[in-house]
């Protein structure tokens, strides 16, 4: 188990002091070439930024002390993002801390946490999500991966899809399904695998950006212990809706149309254009829309820092943010003229801006985390409380 | 301000709101009249809230932009803004030159009101470098006016003028003088908007430093215009909550025609753009009535919120216009008591493509700005 003795108590300390003490540690530890990146670098180039964090006792804002983590209040965790999101730090490989842990943490056995826990705060296991199917992307709840209980153990066989780093990560938290009577949320199970089994194939997927963190995850005949199932058998579908409400915001930060119209700012001044009549104009109506995303993140985070739950409407900030985005990076890709469909970066002030790559890290946003269309959906029922439609 | 004075000033405008309403009333006296009931102007002078709005020193309770924010929201939905639209303008532009306690006599009760006049023609709102209206050395006031709100009910005008040697001034006007001319314009909700000409009427000095006068002029519109993106983001609100109620009543091919997902994600997407709305707005308040930043930061800020007001009011009033079908092409129908005040609202102080001009302005001295430090190291 981590080590917790001395740790400080983040919440006691002096907003001041906490945003100090991040800044200090982000200054020390994370090099300049890491920071504001479109995208994921392999864990190998994040791995001491991560190791760093760790050693600080700072990779695991939410977890419970007792697990190594800082136990942040919904507020101060929103500043240690802020404060992230500021320095532009790197995605890191940690999908197991933020999206499995407190999972496990609501639903695992002490016997679960005790045996992933420790390896998944150190670093030493990265775990990626195996959820979305080819036949199961906005419909989750059908999807079909088959898991055969036998005795003590469930054999795997299917498919799963739109698997972020698995070529990355030593385990998979996968949503299988385990019985085919009764309603379609009924009779999934969740459970915990380890890459190394065999049975399991991992295919990369090249997205449009020319990147490959995306993968396709086959499993034929992959046996999985009964210990290794979260939650109960058949009961996954609760365990993988176990997200708090400020996890569920960050969804929804505008920081990377805070970055793309930072880019198209500079890009335009770069090229003389920023007092022409029609750029002005849009570059006004970029900057409206993303410092009104901004307006809208800050809301719901004064919410959830007040110990509230934003609910169903936090999927208003999901569609606003997301949106942006892409009519930023849109606008940058035109800025850029001729250039604009050139691969490669063009000069914009400081630092050059690789307009296609921005552009293409924008299609993702407004479909990852449910698509905009199935947060209207949400929204439409939830909030709006419009009949179901037919 | 205390947010706790705030929520009992609007849980008062609420309350009163709902005891004015009468949309029979008000369509009745569209194109006639001051453009509010008869009765209003005594019972806003007894809530207080014309007093409101004047400083300290002269008696009143020296509020600023939050407070009024905070009643006119809940008074759009009674219908029952006017005149303290016109009256905070007034109010605030004597505030910012610094006027002597003797300039708001008569505001207490409503007996003599002050109204701002100095635009001149459409699209001037920003530029007061435009005013032609001439102050001769005799102290008479020769030209014209254009917008003015709320002039039936002035006691007195307060108008911007050029002073023999050019520089601008702010005068003031009685409403009765000899020379003075007011004509009737009437708005898209049917209420009154002000045009004057002034064939050498006798006026008074109230500010003479030309700077002083334009600053304070800026700064009350850019208030003004705060307050009034909080009583368009009320509308906003208004026009959603009756669209919505027919989405979920409306039965069409057997069912509420919100049961409709092409319906369902045109009105979850008019959801997000007033919730944004209102993120946007109330922030601003707070800021502009807090003082914050310079006229730039001031001007940059509230055209952000003047632009996504009107923008967002115009698509709700079409796309609920749509939804609701022929009835929303009625003047039976509410929607359009709330169409036509966004029609009024978003012509006044400036519209989204005026207010999205200054702001692409000052971004793009930003920006050029930025790029000359840059070079610089």
């Amino acid at each position: 188990m981590a080590a917790t003795q001395g740790a400080p108590d983040w919440n006691a300390m002096a907003e001041a002091d906490f945003r100090a003490h991040l800044r200090a540690v982000i200054a020390a530890h994370c090099p300049e070439a890491l920071r504001h990146l479109p995208h994921r670098l392999p864990a190998a180039q994040t791995q001491g930024w991560y190791h760093a964090l760790h050693a600080a006792g700072m990779i695991a804002p939410a977890w419970p002390v007792e697990w190594g983590g800082m136990d942040l209040s919904p507020a101060r965790h929103l500043i240690y993002i802020e404060e992230m999101e500021a320095a532009g730090t790197p995605f890191l490989h940690d999908s197991g801390v933020r999206n499995l842990a407190p999972a496990l943490l609501a639903h695992g056995t002490q016997a679960q946490k005790a045996r992933y826990l420790p390896p998944m705060h150190a670093g030493k296991h990265i775990w990626c999500q195996g959820y979305s199917e080819p036949g199961a992307g906005s419909d989750l709840a059908s999807l079909g991966c088959e898991g055969r209980v036998e005795g003590d153990k469930v054999i795997v066989t299917g498919q799963k899809i739109w698997t972020t780093s698995a070529t990355e990560a030593t385990h998979i938290f996968a949503l299988v399904r385990t019985d085919r009577a009764g309603p379609k949320q009924h009779g999934i199970s969740f459970l915990l695998v380890d890459m190394a089994t065999p049975g399991i194939t991992v295919r990369p997927i090249t997205t449009l950006s020319g990147q490959a963190d995306f993968c396709e995850v086959f499993f034929d005949g992959v046996q999985v212990a009964m210990a290794d199932v979260v939650g109960g058998l058949h009961e996954g579908w609760k365990v993988a809706r176990s997200l708090l409400g400020f996890e569920r915001i960050w969804a929804g930060s505008p920081k990377r149309a805070v970055r793309a119209l930072d880019q198209l700012g500079r890009l335009l001044a770069e090229r003389g254009l920023e007092g022409d009549p029609i750029w002005a104009d849009r570059y006004g109506r970029a900057y409206c829309d993303t410092r009104d995303a901004q307006d809208l993140y800050a809301r719901f985070a004064d919410l959830v820092a007040e110990g509230g739950d934003p609910g169903a409407e936090v999927s208003a900030l999901k569609i606003w943010s997301t949106a942006t985005y892409q009519t930023v990076s849109e606008a940058l890709v035109e800025a850029a003229g001729e250039d604009g469909g050139l691969l490669g970066s063009v000069p914009a002030g400081t630092t050059p801006v690789d307009v296609l790559a921005t552009y293409h890290e924008a299609r993702a946003p407004t479909i990852f985390a449910g698509t905009n269309e199935i947060h209207r959906n949400i929204l439409a029922r939830a909030i709006l409380g419009l009949p179901k439609a037919p | 301000m205390d947010p706790d004075d705030l929520r009992m000033l609007g849980e008062a405008a609420a309350r009163y709101a709902a005891r004015v309403h009468d949309p029979a009333a008000l369509r009745a006296r569209r194109g006639i009249g001051p453009g509010h009931a008869p009765e209003q102007l005594q019972e806003l002078a007894a809530q207080g809230w014309l007093a409101a709005f004047v400083p300290e020193a002269a008696g009143g309770l020296g509020l600023g932009p939050e407070a009024a924010a905070a009643l006119v929201g809940p008074l759009a939905a009674g219908f029952a803004v006017a005149p303290l639209d016109s009256h905070f303008l007034a109010c605030r532009v004597l505030a910012h030159v610094g006027a002597a306690p003797e300039a708001y006599a008569g505001v207490e009760d409503g007996s003599s009101l002050p109204v701002l006049a100095f635009q001149e023609r459409a699209g001037d709102v920003f530029a007061p470098a435009s005013v032609a209206t001439r102050l001769g050395a005799n102290l008479r006031l020769t030209g014209a006016k254009r917008f003015v709100l709320g002039h039936q009910v002035a006691g007195r005008f307060l108008v911007t003028a050029r002073a023999p040697r050019g520089g601008l001034v702010l005068v003031e006007v009685a409403a009765g003088a000899e020379g003075l001319e007011a004509t009737t314009q009437w708005r898209a909700d049917g209420g009154p908007m002000g045009a004057l000409g002034f064939a050498s009427v006798p006026a008074r000095v109230v500010c003479d430093d030309p700077e002083l006068v334009a600053g304070a002029v800026a700064r009350a519109v850019d208030e003004t215009a705060l307050v009034l993106a909080a009583e368009t983001v009320a509308h906003i609100e208004a026009m959603k909550s009756l669209l919505l109620e027919h989405l979920r009543t409306r039965v069409q091919f057997d069912r509420p025609i919100g049961a409709f997902q092409a319906l369902q994600h045109r009105a979850v997407d008019l959801h997000v753009a007033a919730l944004v709305s209102r993120a946007v707005l109330e922030p601003a308040v707070t800021r502009v009535g807090a003082g914050v930043g310079d006229a730039s930061a001031r001007a940059l800020l509230v055209s952000r919120v003047r632009a996504r007001a009107s923008a967002t009011a115009r698509t709700m009033a079409r796309e609920a216009i749509q939804m609701f079908g022929a009835m929303g092409i009625t003047d039976e129908c509410d929607l359009g008591l709330h169409v036509t005040r966004v029609l009024a609202l978003n012509a006044q102080l400036g519209t989204e493509a005026e207010h999205r001009r200054r702001l692409a302005g000052l971004l793009a001295d930003d920006l050029t700005q930025r790029m000359t430090e840059e070079i610089a190291r």
